[in-house]
């Protein structure tokens, strides 16, 4: 534990220096402003920076970047929802619910503070299990193994499926494009060319930072503009200010803020799910099983702190199995760890004992993002809520311009831009037909990871499929997934069951 | 009715079976010669495909027999809201207009850009697409949208050539002349 604390220390010395801490306050009012604005999410926020982080000769200043904006982006949405019930960010719409209520009630000085204090005490923990479990679990995934690997993987992309949004066979047909997506290229072990078509735009394979651009940038920008880019109107709330919860206040949710913050945790941890899953689930709990859960709704702390807690500590959650192997858990870390590779760093357990100054500064950082998220947020509200007065149009043509810019500085190839225009349909088609994005891209992203594993593990196994179920830790893991897999379909048989028996004994009373 | 209803929901996925039986055929043809027991470059992505060709063809035999029943194939995000909220309404669930002629103009505009992107370089083709963009997306203040689209077009151009240095295309011609022209007078490299 000294070791660790030494390291993080070191950490913090890092941040401070002038460079880093300004990066990591632009990467703030970055992650804020994409938050607020309803056209931006915060994947795309982040994809559009990144082309901003080429610039920097080391890594650390661009992952701090990253990080400070991905942190300040399950914050900053809190200030729109709360004030004018607009969810800048899909995070943000369970806050809403009680949040808006309790402004409505005359009260959105104190709504305002209990996200605050939901969004730093629920990072800090966050920020806390992330620094205590990340050697731990980098010195276990030292001893994984390829089929280990790929049972990390498949329960990442099983988990994409079963906790996203709308259809599930919709999600897998999602997933399953962007696996096949990754697989366009020339095949490093045997050569051949596949699925190129004799293009040799495609002969590189398509890199998934263009699906990410293409996809979540461009297709968000083609389905706002189906909708003429209609900005709701804003209503007048007079002074906007922030009044920090008492002590006593506090204590009276300390169960929904622990039960939040711990779920937040555990949901930013699988690979796949990121804030706006933990925000909804925590909700959701906190519904069912809280200890005012029939006032949920009425605008009660509770309501604000469940939702805002997860979705803050799921930065900590997904920032462990990115920095310890590799494998990112949400869209945002997804992007992230394009950074890292871009700068010629491949994360993993490794990294703890290369650059264990890396690893600490990026973990401080998240420390220090927290703080002056907050600060930002509690000083320059109306500042900030004032970028909702911009044209919607405007933006949007500024967005497609970073889009463009990001898949020209990763490659300096002018038909990479095909890539990503081409993306940018396929991404509002999804949108327009109801298919998930987030699994595709997820599939592009690990289907590389996820092949060589699986080839890797045939190899070394005599194609026996059967090491992925014996071996005890990869055998756990799919298991995991298997059930997370039939889970939703079970429920929605027994759903079929009892609405049948309901429309039965209805037809006999009648 | 209902059959039409299927039929309706199926067209996407029995089109993706399709384009995903003649990929497969396609992987069928690839030549490789994989040493004794090892598994060639075609098993990946055949097992994603079979996959693929399985699902769909799951969604689409589903449409058919049990397309009445809606809402069973429901994602977990929308279960906790159904279980937190009951259905009820809130600022999410607003009716928006669609405008599919917009995307069609927009996209062909996306289009456009690439095309004339080496003929016109960077600068040029940045301010047009912009002012066409912020156009076509109902704004009409036509002062605004030229002040934006300039400023944003020679922001961009000098942060990404002058401090990101990415390598942006200067155009062909007068255009080549105008861009480098720009990057004396910013003091560019």
């Amino acid at each position: 534990m000294g070791d660790v604390l030494s390291h993080l220390a070191v950490g913090f010395i890092a941040v401070f220096h002038p460079v880093n801490l300004v990066v990591l306050v632009v990467g703030l009012v970055l992650g804020l402003l994409v938050a607020v604005l309803p056209g931006l999410t915060l994947v795309m926020g982040v994809v559009l920076v990144l082309p901003f982080t080429y610039a920097f000769q080391e890594v650390t200043p661009a992952i701090i970047m990253l990080t400070a904006m991905y942190v300040s982006g399950t914050y900053g949405g809190a200030f729109t929802a709360i004030l004018f019930r607009i969810p800048g960010e899909p995070i943000d719409v369970p806050l809403l619910w009680d949040g808006y209520a309790m402004a409505q009630r005359g009260e959105p000085a104190k709504a305002l503070g209990w996200t605050l204090f939901a969004a730093l005490s629920g990072g800090l923990l966050a920020a806390v299990v992330m620094v205590t479990l990340a050697q731990p679990v980098a010195r276990l995934a030292l001893t994984f193994s390829a089929p280990e690997y790929f049972a990390i993987i498949f329960f990442g992309l099983t988990s994409v499926v079963c906790l996203g949004g709308g259809s599930q066979t919709n999600a897998l047909i999602s997933l399953f494009i962007g696996l096949l997506i990754s697989t366009v290229g020339v095949d490093s072990t045997y050569g051949i060319e596949r699925f190129t078509f004799g293009l040799p735009i495609l002969e590189d394979g398509i890199e998934y930072l263009a699906v990410m651009v293409g996809a979540y940038g461009l297709g968000e920008v083609l389905t706002r503009l189906e909708q003429g880019f209609q900005s709701p109107a804003l209503q007048n709330v007079g002074p906007v200010k922030t009044r920090l919860p008492r002590l006593a206040e506090i204590a009276e949710v300390k169960a929904t803020f622990l039960r939040s913050s711990v779920l937040g945790i555990l949901i930013g941890i699988v690979p796949g799910a990121g804030a706006t899953i933990a925000s909804f689930v925590s909700y959701g709990v906190e519904a069912q099983y809280g200890k005012r859960r029939q006032d949920m709704g009425k605008g009660i702390p509770e309501g604000i702190v469940a939702p805002q807690a997860a979705a803050t500590s799921s930065v900590g959650g997904a920032m462990i199995p990115l920095i310890t192997m590799g494998i990112p858990g949400s869209g945002a870390t997804a992007i992230i760890l394009g950074a890292f590779l871009l700068h010629g760093m491949q994360p993993g357990p490794q990294v703890f004992l290369n650059s264990p100054h890396i690893v600490y500064a990026i973990f401080a950082s998240v420390f220090v993002s927290l703080f002056g998220m907050c600060l930002i947020g509690y000083f320059s509200i109306k500042l900030l809520v004032k970028v909702l007065d911009f044209k919607e149009a405007a933006v949007a043509a500024f967005v497609v311009m970073f889009c463009f810019i990001g898949a020209l500085a990763s490659r300096n190839n002018v038909n990479d831009l095909w890539v990503i225009v081409g993306f940018g349909i396929l991404g509002f088609a999804f949108e327009k037909y109801r298919f998930p994005i987030a699994p595709m891209v997820l599939g592009a992203i690990l289907g590389p990871l996820a092949e060589s594993n699986f080839m890797t593990t045939m190899i070394s196994y005599q194609n026996d499929w059967t090491t992925f179920f014996t071996r005890p830790i990869s055998g756990g893991i799919l298991l995991l997934a298997v059930i997370a897999l039939a889970y939703p379909m079970v429920r929605a048989w027994r759903e079929q069951l009892r609405e049948r028996r309901r429309g039965r004994s209805a037809t006999s009373i009648s | 009715m209902r059959f039409a209803l299927a039929a309706r929901n199926s067209a996407l996925h029995i089109l993706i079976i399709a384009a995903a039986m003649y990929l497969y055929y396609l992987v069928g043809t690839w030549d490789f010669a994989a040493p004794g027991g090892r598994l060639g470059p075609d098993v990946w992505p055949k097992a994603i495909l079979f996959l693929l060709i399985g699902t769909c063809a799951f969604a689409v035999v589903r449409n058919f027999v049990f397309a009445r029943r809606g809402g069973a194939d429901a994602g977990t995000l929308e279960e906790i809201m159904r279980l937190t909220r009951g259905g009820a309404e809130d600022a999410t669930d607003t009716q928006t207009r669609s405008m599919p002629h917009l995307v069609a103009i927009g996209a062909g505009l996306l289009v456009a850009y690439v095309l004339v992107l080496e003929t016109l370089g960077f600068l040029v083709s940045t301010i047009l697409l912009m002012a066409a963009f912020m156009y076509v997306g109902r704004w009409r203040n036509v002062p605004g949208i030229v002040v934006t689209s300039l400023v944003g077009g020679l922001a961009f151009f000098y942060v990404f050539r002058g401090i990101v240095y990415v390598s942006l295309p200067l155009g062909r011609g007068p255009f080549e002349t105008l861009s480098l022209l720009l990057t004396q007078l910013l003091h560019m490299r």
